[in-house]
């Protein structure tokens, strides 16, 4: 695989119906490329977990990925409300989700420590009232 | 005593001989459900089973349940077959009777996640899994 592919998704504020679209979807163009079960799983699921923050605090945003070699860059972008302490944010079990998202799984306060777990390296770009960009690399 | 945390428990085949004479490894969902009276919902019930996760925190299922895993859980929306794709599982199990639409049914088909259900709770699901596993 020689050249760099680059898919891009949109992801919608509050359709918790269609998140994870976006996820199922790249796993699917990684499994076709023939990347290592562990890999695309770690890249799914910090896809995933990525998808969900857009979708519960962010007003939706866009999701894309840029495969080669021997990296998958997954790029989650949004101007929802920005994250006021990413340390907080970081911890294990911190979470501002709604009732709603609670109602439906989420809100563990698993999501930015999972995406961590998963990736080679993590770039968290946030400003309070201007938006939040994640950069995940994941080595292949 | 055993003792399981049901917000978070896993279990994990240790590959030994089953007392029926068949390896850990080549278990199926479909093999379990006919030993353990589980209904199959849908899908194939084909993949092996190597263990267990229980958990309806799906951040968490999705870090700690594990390839072959069966996932017992009472989440019953698309984002549950969501994280069961992500992570690979074996299937889902829904303990204890509860009812999944036919539309989260489809979407299990169209992504091709079996999905199975039992009578019982979520512990003796678990308990009796280990017990066809050779773990207990």
């Amino acid at each position: 695989m020689a050249e760099v592919i680059r898919h891009t998704w949109q992801v919608l504020a509050d359709d918790y119906s269609t998140a994870g679209e976006a996820s199922a979807s790249l796993k699917k163009v990684l499994k076709q490329l023939g990347f290592a079960a562990d890999i695309i799983r770690r890249v799914s699921i910090a896809m995933y977990e990525g998808e969900i923050n857009m979708v519960i605090h962010a007003n939706g945003g866009t999701a894309s990925a840029e495969i080669s070699e021997d990296r998958i860059t997954i790029t989650l972008a949004d101007s929802g409300p920005g994250i006021p302490d990413v340390g907080l944010a970081m911890k294990e079990g911190y979470s501002t989700a709604s009732d709603r998202a609670r109602s439906l799984g989420f809100g563990a306060g698993m999501g930015l420590p999972n995406i961590k777990r998963c990736s080679d390296d993590l770039k968290i770009e946030t400003e309070v009232g201007v938006g939040t960009t994640l950069t995940i690399t994941i080595l292949a | 005593m055993l003792k399981l945390r049901l917000d978070e428990a896993r279990l994990t085949g240790s590959g030994g001989e089953r007392a029926a004479g068949k390896r850990v490894s080549e278990m199926t969902v479909k093999d379990l459900c006919g030993r353990l009276g589980w209904n199959l919902i849908c899908g194939s019930g084909e993949k092996e089973v190597s263990g267990c996760y229980i958990g309806d925190l799906l951040s968490r299922v999705m870090g700690n349940c594990g390839e072959s895993d069966i996932w017992i859980t009472v989440q019953t929306s698309r984002n549950m077959i969501a994280v069961a794709v992500l992570a690979d599982a074996a299937a889902v199990l829904l303990p204890e009777g509860i009812h999944v639409s036919e539309e989260v049914i489809r979407w299990a088909e169209q992504e091709d996640v079996t999905l199975a259900g039992c009578g019982t709770s979520a512990f003796s699901a678990a308990v009796s899994l280990a017990g066809e596993l050779g773990m207990i």
